[in-house]
Order: C-alpha cells, then structure tokens, then sequence
C-alpha cells in the first residue's frame, strides 16, 4: 500500500518534472521565442576570424579543474586535467575565473597563437566569489539577499570536541548554543535568534546534513534523563573533522524556502568533499585532557560542625536524634573530604585517531575517512563515550561533463557508558564530613547502614549505543547550458539503544535487599526516513541582466518504532544484563509512529547588473501532524539588495569594495509538535490491573488547531573597505511569531496538563547584529586577521488575545519578556527574628502567589565572539573569547536548610542570622524540624534572589599550530598543534558555572589537547 | 503550429500540477500508531471497554488518594495526624508545614483530576455507545459512577470546596468554579444513589477487587455521616452488616489476608511472571523495618501507649525492631515483604461500617447499640467490654480511640475521624506546629494562578 502510493507518487513527479524540463528546452531550441531567447537577438553573431583557442589552466599546485573560462557570452569549465577549448576572435576579452582564485582576464590578440595557458593564484580575501550554500541553491555572498551565517573547516577541524555545535559557540551573530552537560555525548540548547516558542522542544532550528533533514526529537531517550539532561544531539554522529562548512539560515528570505520548518532557523551541514584527482593520505591523531571549568568554595568540616551545633542549639534539641549521625558520635565528625574532587574531580582523556584517503580520476574522485574517538569522564569511572565513524564520498563528473553526481555515506556507531546519575549535585551537597567511600578492605563503605555511600550509584549504569547511518546523494544534469536538473535523494537510519541496570548494590545494605529489588530497563528507538526532491533550475543572463528560478518538490517519510522494557526481581545479579531472566516483566512502551511531509517550492532571482538583486522564495507544504482541514500551509519572502558600491558614483572610490543594503520579509512556520496530536485516541499503558492491560485517553482532543506562521523581517548593512581588509555588516531583524504551537496549559481541573493548541499570542524576537572581520596584517610572513560579532536579541510578548482571561493571566505581562519569572520579594532577613521576610503586595497578611509580583528575566542581554588568528610562516595562533551578558538562575535555586546533614553549604551561607550576627543574608540554621523556616525556604527558593548576573567571559578556544613542508620526504607535510577550550573565565556568577540550562549537572570542561596531522 | 504546441504544453502543465497537487492530500496520509485506538472504537466491543476501565483502577491503585504506601493517604495521613513518627523528621507532612507550592499537596489535587477525567471521558464514551447493551454496559456504568464519588469524598475532606468536574470539556473545565462543601457532598451522594442502581451485590470476581453494591452503600453511609443525616447513615451501615456475604474475621490474623471474609474491596496485587507469587502490598513495603533508616516510620509514642494490655491487634498488627536496646515498633498489619502469596491492599473492610453505624447511633442517642458495635471489636480484639455511657461526647472520644487502634495506618482514617467529629484540635496536645491551618489542605498554586476562578486560597496559606 505505502509503497504503491510511493511509485504513483513518484511517477507523478517525474512527470511534473519531464514537464518543466520539456517546456524551456522546447522555447530556447526555437529561435523565435520572444523571452528566453532574448539572448539570441543581442548575441553577436560575427562569425569571421574565429580562433579556437585551447590551453591548461594551473595554480601553484598543479593543473586546477573547474576553472570558468569566458568569451563575452560564451562560456567553458576546464576538464580534470585543467584543459580547456574555446572560440574567440581578436581583441575579445578572456576570462578565468574560480572560487578561492584571483581573477584574470586577458584581451586576445593574434599574436598569441592557439595555445593560452594561464596560472591563476590563490586569492583566501576575496569575498566576491565567496558562494554560500542556502540549501536548495547556492548564491555568491556577494549577491545574496538573505542572512545567512557561515563557518568554515578551518575554525571546527582539530578542536577537541566531540559535538560540531560546541565548536560554534561564539562564532556566530544571533546564534547562542549552550551545553545541556558537560558529559560527553549529551546534547545542546540552540536558539537562533532568540527563543521562538514557549515550549520547551518548540526552539529546534531544522538540522540538514548534505541535504537530507536529519530527525532529532526521536533521539531523546527514555532512560538518559539521570546524566545527560535527557536531550542527546543527533549531530554526535558527526565527526567535527568531516564538516566542510556550516551555514546557519535566519531570516525570511534564506529560511522560507524551507517553508513550515524554517520558522526556528535552518542548520546547514555541508561534509567534506572529494575533489582532488592526486592521491592523498591524511593521519591525525589527538589526545586532550579535561577537568571540571570550575568549582565551589564550600564549607569545611570545622565551619560545617559549627552550623549543625548551631542548628540544634536553635531548635532546642539536646537529645540528638538517631540520624543526626555526626552528632550522636555514629560518624567521626571531624573527617574533611573535597567532595567535589572525589566525586567530579577526575581527569577526563579523549584520544581521537583519523584516517583519510582520498584520490581519483579525471572524472571520478573520492574520499573516505574514518575516525575513532574516545573521552572519559570527570566522574570517578574510567568510562566514557566512544565514536567510530566512517564517511565517504565519492563525485563522478559524466556524460560529456554535464552530469555531476555526488554520493556520500557517514556511518557512525556510538556508545556511551555512563554512571545513570550525575554526580555533581552530590559532589555539591554531601557533607565535608561524611564517612570514607572506601574500607580498608576496598569494599564500599556504608558506615553500618548509615551513610548513602554515592560511589554505590557508581554501580548502577547507563549505557547506549546509537547506530546511525545516512546515504546521500545528489545528481545535478545540465539539460541546456540554462537548464540544469537536481534531484537529491537521501535515506537515513538510526537504531538507538539504551538500558539502564540497577543492581540492589547501589541501596543500603541496611534495607537488607537482595537481588530481587535489582532493575535492569531497556529501551530502543529505531527510526528511518527518506527523502526525495526533484529540483529544476534555470538560469538565463542576457545583457545585465541575470534570472534564475527554481522549481523543486519534496516528499518526505519518517517511521519511528520504540519500545522499552523494565525487568526487576532477580534471582541473581549476575543475570541482570538479560530481562529475561527477570521474574517480573513490564513493558512500558511499544510505540511506532509515522511522518510524512511533502512540499513544492521554488525560487525566483532577478539580478541586474550585480546591483539590483530581487529574490521570491515560496512554499506549500503539508503534514501528517495536523487535522484534515489544516494539513496544508503556505509560506514565502521577499529579498531586495542594493549593491550601490556598483553605482557609477561610488564605483571608483578605491577603498569602497562593496556596499550593499539588503531587506527582506516573509513567513515562515512550524509543525513541531509530535505527531498525531489531533487524534481522538486511546493509548494502551504498561499497567494491568486484575491482570487486564489498561487503555487510557491520549490526549484532550483539539483537531483544529493549524500552522504556526512566524514572520521576519530583517534590514542589514554589508560593507567591504580597504582591499577587502575591513568587513562589516549590521543587522537589524524583527521577527513575530504568532499562532504558535504549544501545548497550552490548562489547570489540572481538565485532566491535563496543556492541550496542544494554537497559543494565541504574538511574540516579538527583534534584535540588532554586528559583525566585524579584519585582516589587519596581510604580509609574506604574517597575516593577522580578527573577526567579531556581537548580538543584542530582545524578547516581548507584543499581543495575546484575552491574556487577563486565560491559564496565563499569572505568568506573562503584555509588554515584557515570554523569559520572565514572577518571584516573591525578599526583603531580607528580619534582624529580630532572625526570619526571612517578604513583601506581601496585597496586603492580606499572607504570602500567596499573589505577592509573586517582582518579575526578573531569565535571558541573554547580548552575546558574542572575539576571535584573532595570527600566522607567521607556517606557525597559527587562533584565540576565540566568548562573553555573554544573561540572568539566570543562581545556587540559592537549590539552597536548602542551613543546618541539614544531608547538605553542604557554600561559604557564601555561612553570613547566617544568629544573636551576634542580625543583619546578615540567609536566616538562622535549624536541623530541620523548626516549621515556621520550612515554609519560608519555599517561599525562599521562589523569591528573586535565586536569579542574578550570570554573564561571564571565557576563553573558549585557543589553538596554536605548526606545519612543516616537507615534500621531498615522502611525507607533504606535518602539522601539530596545541588546543585548548574553556582555560580562562571570568564572571561574577554565584554557583557552579555561568554556562547551564538546568542546574545541577555535569559543567563544561577545561581541555588540553595535543596533535599532529600527517599528509602523505 | 508553434503556438498549438505551446497551448497544449501548457495545458499538460497545469494539468499535471493541479493533479499533483491533489494528490498531496494521499502524499502525507499516515496510519495509526499500533499502540493507539480511535476512541470511538473502543466503546464497540466490551474487551476495549474493560481494558479503559482496568486503567482506572490501575491509577486509582497508585493514586495518592488511595495508595496504600509512602505517598499514600495512608501514610501521609499518620505522619500528619499522631500515628507515626518519622526517623527523618525533616517531613512535610510530619511537621505540618504543607503549603501551596508544595510538590504532594499538587499530587494529590493532581492526579485526583487527572483520573477523575477518565472516569468522566469512560462515562461519556459508554453512555455513547450504541453497540453494547444497556444490560452489558449497566456495571461498568454503575462502578465508574462508585468511583467518581470516591474520588470526591476524599478530595473534598481534604480541599473542602472543589469543583465537581463531570464532563470532559476542557474550556468549561479550565474555568471551572468551586463548589460549596455541602453542595458537593449532594452531588456525591447523587452519583452513590445512581449508581446503585447500577451495582449488584455480585462480585464481578471472586477475589473481591472490583467495587459491589455494598462498597457504594458503605460509602454512602459515610457521606451520609458527613451530612450529618444520621439516620439514612445508620440504615445503609445497618444494609452492608446484614449482608450475608461479610464476617467478621474471628481469627485477627486473617484480617489482611486476600480471603478475608471482612473486606470490601481491595486492589489487586500483580502477580510476578511464570509464579503464584504477588508483588509484596505498598503496606508492607513501606511500613517493615528490617534495619533503621532515614525512610523508616515508626508507631508514635502515643498510639503505641494507647494499647491495653493483651490486646491482640497491639500483638499481631505492630512488630517491633531493636537496636541499641531501644524498641522501634511499626505498623504490621499487612507482613509480607517478600514472598507475597496471600495479601492484598484492602480498601474497605466490614470493620468500617461497625464504626460507621455505631457513630451513626451515638449521635441519635441511641448509646446502648452503639456501644454494642464497639464491644463488637473489642472483643475481637480479646479485650474486656464496654459498660454503659451516657455522655455522647464522651462516647465519641472513646469511639475515635477505638477506631484509632483498629485502622491506624488506613486510608486516613485517623485525620477523617477527628475531622468529622470536630476533634482535630486535639492534635495540637501532641503535634507542636499543629493549628487551625491544617484541617484543610491548601489548593495547588499552580492550579490558582491558571484558574483564577478557584480563588481564594483557603485559610492560613
């Protein structure tokens, strides 16, 4: 069934397609069409004294394919071997031209006979003919109408990192990544332009790696919450190695051509590709080292001995009760351990091992690569996460050179073995006094039953493997020299797989478990997906003017299947690896779902003699996740640059390289929101009572609710100065997001929590955006270049129908941030009582959530990257400073009795009120049994001092590198380099580290690394 | 001629277009997951009916309101009257320092609406149904309708005014109103008179885990003691004593065995794989000390006390553990940790509408007969008889001692006694942070900030 639908389909868009092809063929092999062949009536058609011209095109290295030659309209690549043939007539101009070259242009004359040959240099500063990849199209940055942001190889390769979204932190206008943990293999918030959404999956740009969208909401796992925040990056299956570039898409007109998933930003992934025809072999292998960025000052064991005396003195307790264990003589209480040094103080190792070869023929050229990565952890296991990937390229230029075809495979097979929890929150909180993790013995260390001994987790792991495979591959034929087809074809994979094992090891001895309380939870995700995307291009350019539109459709086909079981009771733990052996068995998922998506798009330019530039982008699009009277939805952009360095006034001013204003407006949308959310269903649960499996209703029905539409609107200068030395481009967006699609909530009084739904508010992302790249030093020996981007993104809730009406009259203010919190007051603590105290707005004596009435914005003020790259001869020095200027929440978030066993404190606690101490910050110490402190802590941890200042400044990457020539040894050259990240940060935040998403795991990591590349 | 072929072209085009654009609407067709079924689908066939039925009493097993273990009423409940003394006294419910942000107060409200949605959502689908027969459809309907009123005579014992909630439309629900106490209490009794219309006094099994005629009408003669309509309280107790199909366990260790003859209902426990073994009941896995611990829950000083000597239950139902020559006692009532083959969680026993009729009586002046259900327990327990009381205040504090003894660590029952007797200031003698405050629960903040119309908050948070 779904494959006949897949072959009609198929065959339906063929036919289209023959269609579109047929008809332009047909106009312009028939002269007297008035429109596309404009050209042939402005053609030149002297045909006396014609010259074939032929010759070999090089560069320092060697014969250069590829390279434009062109007569006035006429045009030629070279072949492979850099040979090219062309007619001309005395006194045409000749021109070369390829990207990354100077350009050349000779005036034939007779005297130079038949043969021309030519050497063009190597031009890294032209920015030209720098061609930015969009996606469906590639456009010249010179030309482009859109924002699009880009990095290259050269600033991701090497760094000791095993995510290519961490090697962007920093590096680009409008685009804040941060960790969700420091463990390897987790995942990453990513907000392009601000946060979009309200809800918490709704920011997720539109990851595509070569083409193929790569499926990212299926990769959180059901059992990784403990240790890697739960959210997992599809893109670890990427080698940071293989990527060639990376182009970020943020405004209407580059994203809309992605219609309903551009509205969060499209992540464009360009891999590494095949093109040198020489053999070459490249080895490299690295080693890094990693500690924890940052640790607390906590409270040693005579400060902490001195609050729980205190406590117990405050809640008049003299008989100490039987688990106040340090007190009551069951634990020495002068013991100090550096807990965080324990517990998240070890050394993490990461070894990478590439391997690349590449090579080919005239028309066929290839790349594999392969690589091997290991990192370790900082907590006290060996362990770690494990990458081997391979990925390979092959490019075959065919049929008279008017087939090109690029096929790519990656295939990456990870594994993580991870503690199941993270260990930093106990590394914060156990007391500095707590009993040794160790006998002497070598067993652990359960103090008689009364000391939680955190190494016991140690035995309850959390393991995945994730197998992930993509196939490309695009196929690109010129029908005419003005029509070409495109058709991308893509397939992906991946099987993940996870389980958690806990043996009855990890509880206290004390409780007097056996094996019968051991758990050991499985749980796999498979997902697959195609994607097929005919694509026709047209381009024509006659006199000034060029046009080129593009006509393409998509067709696009998810499947997930998921499943997870739990096993517990065991009659040994030997066994528990295998849920079969389980005496009691759930399933607690068996899911499989289904997305399909098609969309027809095109793009139409109109360029006027590189000045006037007009760019229409537009899209249907329909989805599987809506209700059948909303599957489908419209979305477009309207581009326009001025080029005005190009108008005759400026155009001879020798310091002005380009000046160029350019706007654009569209609509962009989302559908990510799970599917089948408007289906009136039950689900089937893992629970059986009376032994009957139970069904359960999936969700409040709403089938109505429709597209998210987000317009943007983005106004931006580009200029160039001094020979290329000094770029820089201002941005100003504004983008609304309204309709959005968010589970909207609803008080429990309904049955649930939210109802997926459109949210009936307009919210404002707009936001200024600089960046300034220069090339200060350009000289034989040294070059010193600093590129800088800073971004200033501004949140507000613009309109929300009926607000004062809705769920959501408490939680957003008309006027201010979606980020905003409502907090109580603090006013401090009261010097006699020694209680905290709070405003009570309202007046009634009581503190309800009523008196939340300071709001505080929880959110980046602005953010931005300093990066400087000097060389002199073949030494590198590359330095990239972060900042960032946010609110978020701060240790106070997680503070809890001043006086607990359970919980060390920081110094910052230690100005608690006592009789010689009344005007101090936090309120008296108790062991936990006063009740009047008991609702003022909650109260507390929901006031505005647990949000400050978290910005910081960090040195986030540094790299210095060194390569040796060395051509007649065998060997082309050597390369070695020192990385660093994260070594130095500076910031005035009041807890772990500045940089989280949720307190309390894992924070990033300070990192050594050493290596060296060899190229044969 | 060119012409001709260009018209035809681009007829062709549009053509092919138009169609492919259509055909967009069969491109992004899907197919139900298989772990989902169209809701009406499920209302067609009496297997599905059950299964979304089963779910009910699955939640309602793990539902605070009637979880048998730790962050359960039961639980909960000793910790908060004077029944049980945590080793971690660092306890919310312990120190009486509930308030409105707290994470079990929104439990409880919570997953009370979220089951009660269900009901409503199985209710409304089954009453749809036009392919099942008003015989085939007439217990479900009347259990489903038991439960409603279940789950609203606890939630409002401890909210006081809520809304009752019997339809499944959100954006009347998100808007909601609370109702007056006793308006609520009505409506409860309603949907418990309905509802026997609809039970028998058959058990759907053998093993009594499904709610009968008899559960509805315990229950009503709770709401109707609420009501203070002691009369109707005292006929339908009077209704479940006479049933023929209910003794009273002679033996006291039999009380907390699956075959009791003395229970009501009582949840199922799920059997482990390939065995005849049960899951150990959330009792006992909460309440057996094998070694001292931050989580284990003592028997309070006070109850422990409140014993006569020799009284059977003071033997069989509390255990003790030592250590350091100091006595750990705790609740033994159910006494399998491992090994379950014989033990249920039981919800309602028979022993309940004794105290429910003798409370019924006492406030009718009917002393004498009153006293006699006591003596009836009592003597169970191996102690000696009650003589004659006149006082009825007097009467009722012995009746509350007496239930104390024989339902500690239940459903509550400790918090609902004193409750409904006026007697919970008692409390304060024993439980230092206890105050006025703490005879209501504080409705969820979350629950106030997104409907406004559930305001105010109650007393004192």
């Amino acid at each position: 069934m779904k494959t006949q639908i897949l072959t009609t389909c198929g065959y339906r868009i063929a036919m289209l397609v023959s269609l579109l092809i047929g008809y332009p063929t047909y106009a312009v092999s028939n002269d007297n069409h008035l429109f596309f062949n404009a050209s042939y009536f402005l053609q030149d058609k002297q045909q006396k004294g014609i010259i074939k011209l032929s010759g070999t095109v090089k560069d320092a290295q060697g014969v250069l394919g590829g390279v434009i030659v062109s007569v006035g309209n006429k045009t030629v690549a070279t072949d492979l071997d850099g040979k090219y043939s062309i007619d001309v007539t005395v006194g045409d101009r000749i021109t070369f031209s390829m990207l990354g070259y100077k350009e050349r242009s000779i005036v034939y004359s007779s005297s130079m006979g038949a043969v021309l040959n030519i050497e063009l240099l190597e031009d890294t500063t032209t920015l030209d003919e720098i061609v930015v990849n969009a996606g469906y199209y590639t456009v010249k940055d010179r030309e482009r109408t859109g924002s699009i942001a880009r990095v290259t190889a050269k600033d991701i390769e090497f760094q000791p990192v095993v995510n290519p979204l961490q090697a962007l932190q920093g590096r680009m206008a409008g685009v804040s990544i941060t960790q969700y943990s420091g463990t390897p293999g987790g995942g990453f918030e990513i907000q392009i332009r601000g946060k979009n959404s309200l809800s918490f999956d709704g920011n997720e740009p539109l990851y595509i790696i070569d083409g193929v969208p790569i499926v990212s909401q299926y990769l959180n796992g059901f059992l990784s919450a403990g240790i890697l925040n739960t959210k997992i990056s599809p893109l670890n299956s990427i080698n940071p190695n293989d990527i060639e570039s990376i182009e970020i898409l943020k405004d209407a007109d580059a994203t809309a051509i992605y219609g309903s998933r551009g509205a969060n930003g499209v992540i464009l992934i360009t891999t590494k590709k095949a093109s040198k025809s020489t053999t070459q072999l490249v080895i490299s292998s690295s080693t890094s080292f990693s500690k924890a960025v940052n640790q607390m000052s906590l409270l040693n064991t005579e400060e902490f001995n001195k609050l729980r005396e205190e406590a117990f003195i405050n809640d008049g307790i003299t008989d100490y009760p039987v688990n106040a264990y340090d007190m009551n003589g069951t634990w020495d209480k002068n013991r100090y351990t550096d807990w965080q040094k324990e517990l998240i103080g070890n050394t993490a190792v990461g070894h990478e091992t590439l391997i690349g070869l590449s090579g080919g023929s005239q028309t066929t050229s290839f790349r594999l690569n392969t690589s091997l990565t290991n990192n370790s952890t900082i907590f006290p296991t060996d362990k770690g996460y494990k990458r081997n990937a391979v990925s390979f390229n092959i490019n075959h230029l065919g049929l008279d050179s008017k087939l090109r075809a690029n096929i790519g495979v990656n295939y990456a097979l990870q594994k993580n073995n991870l503690p199941a929890v993270d260990f930093t929150k106990t590394a914060l909180n156990l007391a500095p006094n707590a009993p040794a993790l160790y006998k002497e013995d070598g067993s652990l260390n359960w103090q008689d039953g009364t000391f939680a001994n955190p190494l016991a987790q140690l035995d309850k792991t959390y393991n995945n493997q994730t197998k992930s495979l993509s196939l490309n591959a695009n196929f690109d034929y010129n029908l005419t020299s003005e029509v070409s087809l495109k058709v991308n074809l893509g397939l992906t994979s991946s099987e993940f797989d996870e389980n958690v094992l806990s043996p009855h090891t990890i509880f206290n001895p004390g409780l007097g478990f056996t094996s019968e309380r051991s758990r050991s939870e499985k749980g796999f995700v498979n997902s697959q997906s195609y994607i097929i995307e005919p694509q026709l291009n047209w381009q024509k350019k006659w006199n000034k003017h060029s046009l080129i539109m593009l006509i393409g459709s998509t067709f696009e086909n998810q499947q997930n299947n998921s499943f997870k079981i739990t096993g517990s009771n065991f009659s040994s733990n030997a066994l528990i690896k295998n849920i079969e052996a389980a005496k009691v068995k759930t399933i607690d998922n068996l899911t499989n779902s289904q997305y399909k998506y098609a969309a027809v798009f095109t793009r139409i330019n109109y360029n006027f003699d590189s000045k006037y530039i007009v760019n229409l982008t537009g899209r249907r699009d329909g989805s599987s996740r809506f209700g059948y009277n909303n599957k489908f939805g419209n979305f477009g952009a309207f581009g326009v640059a001025w080029v005005f360095s190009e108008e005759n006034y400026l155009r001879h001013l020798p310091w002005l390289n380009l000046a160029k204003i350019r706007s654009s407006y569209g609509i962009t949308g989302s559908d990510n929101i799970g599917d089948y959310q408007y289906l009136d269903t039950y689900t089937v649960n893992k629970g059986k009572y009376d032994e009957i499996t139970g069904l359960y209703p999936s969700r409040l029905l709403n089938a109505d609710f429709g597209w998210e539409k987000t317009t943007k609107f983005e106004l931006a200068l580009d200029l160039t100065f001094l020979h290329n030395k000094i770029n820089a481009s201002l941005q100003y967006y504004n983008n609304k997001s309204s309709n959005q699609l968010v589970g909207y909530s609803l008080p429990w009084t309904t049955g649930f929590a939210s109802i997926t739904s459109n949210f009936p508010a307009t919210v404002v992302n707009n936001g200024w955006e600089f960046t300034l790249n220069t090339n200060n030093i350009d000289s034989k020996d040294w070059n010193w270049q600093t590129n800088f981007n800073i971004s200033f993104p501004k949140n507000k809730l613009k309109r929300f129908k009926d607000l004062e009406d809705s769920t959501y009259k408490n939680k957003y203010v008309l006027g201010k941030s979606i980020n905003i919190v409502k907090l109580y007051h603090l006013e401090g603590v009261n010097p006699q009582s020694g209680l905290y105290e709070f405003t009570d707005y309202n007046q009634d004596g009581h503190l309800t959530a009523d008196d939340k009435q300071i709001t505080k914005e929880i959110g980046i003020t602005f953010h931005g990257g300093l990066q400087n790259t000097i060389t002199y001869k073949n030494l590198s020095l590359d330095f990239l400073f972060h900042f960032v200027k946010q609110q978020n929440y701060n240790y106070d978030a997680l503070y809890k009795y001043i006086g607990d066993l359970q919980t060390n404190l920081p110094i910052q606690m230690l100005d608690r009120w006592s009789k010689d101490n009344i005007h101090a910050k936090y309120t008296y110490a108790s062991s936990g049994t006063d009740s009047s402190l008991m609702n003022l802590y909650n109260r507390y941890i929901e006031s505005d001092r647990t949000i400050s200042d978290a910005s910081f400044i960090r040195l986030k990457n540094v790299s210095v590198s060194y390569n040796f020539n060395l051509p007649n040894k065998g060997i082309d050259s050597v390369k070695i380099y020192i990385q660093g990240q994260n070594l130095w940060t500076h910031t005035n935040y009041y807890g772990l580290d500045p940089e989280f998403v949720l307190l309390g795991f894992s924070p990033p990591l300070k990192t050594y690394a050493f290596g060296a590349q060899i190229t044969f | 001629m060119k012409t001709f072929l260009l018209n035809i072209y681009t007829t062709c085009l549009v053509v092919s277009l138009t169609f492919f654009l259509n055909s967009c609407e069969k491109l992004i067709e899907i197919d139900l997951p298989d772990n989902q079924i169209n809701t009406e689908d499920v209302f067609k066939d009496i297997t599905t009916v059950k299964a979304a039925l089963s779910n009910i009493y699955f939640n309602a097993k793990e539902n605070p309101l009637f979880r048998g273990g730790i962050n359960g009423v039961g639980c909960d409940f000793s910790l908060y009257t004077d029944e049980l003394e945590p080793i971690d006294k660092n306890n919310i419910f312990y120190q009486n320092a509930l308030s409105a942000s707290v994470t079990p107060v929104k439990d409880y409200w919570m997953f009370a609406y979220r089951d009660l949605y269900a009901i409503n959502a199985f209710l409304e689908g089954l009453n749809k149904s036009e392919h099942l027969t008003e015989q085939t459809k007439s217990v479900f309907i009347g259990e489903a309708l038991f439960l409603r009123a279940l789950y609203y005579q606890y939630l409002t014992q401890l909210f006081g005014e809520i809304p009752y909630i019997k339809s499944t439309d959100y954006k009347t629900n998100s808007k909601t109103n609370k109702l007056a106490y006793e308006q609520v209490l009505l409506e409860i009794e309603k949907d418990l008179k309905e509802s026997l219309d609809y039970l028998t006094y058959q058990y759907r099994t053998l093993d009594r885990v499904y709610p009968n005629k008899a559960v509805a009408e315990l229950v009503l003669a709770q709401n109707y003691l609420l009501q203070k309509k002691y009369n109707l309280a005292e006929e339908f107790a009077q209704k479940v004593i006479n049933n023929t199909q209910y003794n009273i366990e002679l033996d006291i260790k039999s009380v907390f065995k699956k075959q009791a003859k003395s229970t009501l209902w009582q949840f199922n426990s799920s059997l482990i794989d390939n065995s005849k073994v049960y899951l150990p009941t959330k009792e006992a896995s909460t309440y057996i000390i094998e070694n001292l611990v931050n989580s284990s829950l003592t028997i309070s000083e006070k109850l422990f006390h409140s014993f006569e000597t020799n009284d059977l239950r003071k033997t069989h139902w509390i255990g003790e553990f030592s250590k350091d020559n100091k006595i750990y006692p705790y609740c033994f009532k159910y006494k399998n940790k491992e090994n379950n083959t014989d033990e249920y969680s039981i919800v309602f026993r028979l022993e309940q509408a004794y105290f429910t009729l003798s409370e019924a009586l006492m406030y009718q002046g009917k002393n004498d007969r009153a006293i006699e259900q006591i003596n009836l327990i009592r003597s169970r327990a191996a102690l000696p008889l009650i003589g004659t009381i006149v006082d009825t205040q007097e009467l009722v504090t012995i009746m509350l001692q007496e239930s104390n003894k024989e339902f500690f660590c239940e459903f509550g029952h400790r918090f609902f006694d004193l409750k409904r007797n006026d007697r919970l200031s008692e409390l304060s003698l024993t439980k230092p942070n206890w105050s006025d405050v703490n005879i209501l629960f504080p409705y969820p903040e979350s629950e106030l900030l997104l409907n406004p119309n559930l305001l105010p908050q109650n007393y004192g948070y």
